[in-house]
């Protein structure tokens, strides 16, 4: 058990440097004495801990997570890089895993460390963090967006990346709803296959297509996801759920 | 060739009836006011009015009650929306009672005044966009409704930009080139002067200070033709400015 804290910009430079280390074939383990490190880390308002258990996905993480921050201002938690740097880092092991030979294979950096407020990065990254990411889908849809929660903790996935870059598109009920009922098969809890096929009519990529037509005669987000569903042409029939 | 219809009778609010001013408060999130006069425009009491903040992905949405009974929301922190200086908005209005969720009327890429500035709402062509841009110190985006100058934000930056006539004469004109190329050669728009569209914005902009007309366009010599326009209207915008003349006095004072 820990208590969660938010790493400074020195421990943020730190993490990055050791993430460019990983990303030459350095076989090193967390620099996990950050999370401590005065210099490194600072401690959060609010209580919070966490424990180093495994989350077997992105939707598991966000659940633990929502729980084990719950005390925590909200002042903390959104757009906070320090925070979420941090945990990142804490749960490392899980989020860039190492390999039997002692190798990691990390990701572009922004999927650990989330940039600061000031840049422009850190919107357009946001929801491309491992962590922060799943953690804000859940607080939006907390019923639903199940699409972008299926992963391993450690892969965003494309439903997310096609829709966790356009705020447009994670913040909107409607769409994100329509999403699990057209491409998420509850029975199997996983995305029906061929959903993410760049080609075939009906598909995610045309559903955003169709985002940017239907956005122009409808306010999408006054729409229910059963109004939405509604307005979808037929190429979208073999997806809709079984009435 | 790119053509809009409005097969839905959505409506324009006019500019006149919308004034939006944001407050930068230093490091901290900006903050809005949105003045809407709604009235006689012969829209629903009952319908919805939204007010949304957009710069490229980061969006937010803030619900300003019906046409007939306005109501802002007491928070309008535009907190989840990227912290540059360029912030665009949209006023929407909803139909609630025939087709639910249909738009009845919109007002899109609205730029907001800066706290203390009086009268309504300029549009601004080429907002200014103060960013993280490596070594790089300006470039354009074309990636939203309008093109947009991003300026590197260094220490300084926003006064470089606003009075310094060597930022002035050395990339205005750069940016108006590229600007009308956008439109004119990689896009081949009719570039018709409309003060309800970007382009045609920029068109009534070049034509106070070009008369010739952009040539049609149908082939590689039309191309050609079109590109060479450009130059014309870089040139003429720069004699307007006299850009050279003002730099060399501005660097003659400087000695």
């Amino acid at each position: 058990m820990a208590h969660v804290r938010k790493l400074t910009d020195n421990g943020t430079a730190l993490f990055n440097e050791y993430l460019v280390r990983l990303d030459q074939g350095a076989k090193e383990a967390p620099p996990l004495d950050l999370l401590t490190a005065p210099e490194a880390s600072l401690p959060i308002e609010g209580e919070a801990s966490v424990e180093t258990g495994k989350f077997a996905t992105r939707l598991e993480a966000a659940q633990y997570l929502h729980e084990a921050l719950a005390s925590v201002p909200a002042s903390e938690l959104d757009h906070n890089p320090g925070l979420w740097n941090w945990l990142a880092l804490f749960y490392f092991d899980q989020l860039c895993p190492a390999s039997p030979s002692g190798t990691r294979n990390p990701r572009k950096s922004y999927r650990y460390v989330l940039p600061p407020i000031t840049s422009a990065d850190h919107f357009r990254h946001y929801y491309r963090h491992l962590l922060a990411g799943p953690y804000r889908v859940l607080r939006l849809h907390p019923d639903g967006a199940r699409s972008l929660l299926s992963n391993a903790v450690d892969e965003a996935g494309d439903f997310n990346e096609q829709i966790a870059s356009r705020l447009q598109l994670v913040t909107n009920h409607a769409f994100v709803g329509a999403i699990d009922a057209l491409y998420f098969d509850a029975a199997k809890d996983e995305p029906k296959r061929g959903a993410l096929n760049r080609k075939k009519p009906g598909t995610l990529r045309r559903l955003i297509d169709l985002h940017g037509q239907l956005d122009l005669t409808y306010d999408l987000y006054s729409l229910s996801t059963a109004q939405l569903l509604k307005l979808l042409p037929r190429e979208f029939n073999k997806w809709r759920p079984a009435v | 060739m790119i053509r809009q219809f409005n097969y839905t009778k959505r409506r324009r609010i006019p500019p006149s009836r919308v004034r939006i001013d944001v407050n930068k408060r230093g490091n901290e999130a900006p903050r809005f006011d949105a003045k809407l006069d709604l009235g006689g425009l012969k829209l629903p009491e009952a319908a919805n009015v939204f007010v949304e903040a957009y710069y490229k992905a980061s969006y937010q949405r803030f619900d300003f009650g019906t046409v007939g009974k306005l109501s802002p929301p007491e928070k309008r922190v535009l907190d989840e929306v990227e912290r540059g200086s360029a912030i665009f908005f949209r006023v929407k209005v909803v139909d609630r009672a025939d087709v639910e969720g249909r738009l009845l009327a919109e007002l899109d890429d609205i730029t907001g005044s800066e706290g203390g500035d009086e009268g309504i709402s300029r549009y601004c062509i080429l907002p200014v966009n103060f960013t993280d841009l490596g070594e790089q110190v300006w470039r354009l985006d074309f990636t939203g409704s309008r093109p947009v100058l991003e300026v590197a934000n260094f220490v300084g930056a926003e006064a470089f930009v606003r009075t310094d006539p060597l930022f002035f004469s050395l990339v205005y004109p750069e940016a108006v080139r590229q600007v009308l190329r956008h439109y004119v050669v990689d896009q081949s728009i009719d570039f018709e002067p409309n003060p309800e569209t970007p382009d045609g914005m920029w068109a009534l902009f070049v034509q106070s200070f070009l008369p010739e007309p952009l040539p049609a366009d149908g082939g590689d010599e039309d191309v050609e033709a079109r590109e060479e326009w450009v130059e014309s209207a870089v040139d003429a915008f720069c004699r307007k400015l006299q850009v050279k003349t003002k730099l060399l006095q501005a660097r003659a004072q400087e000695r």
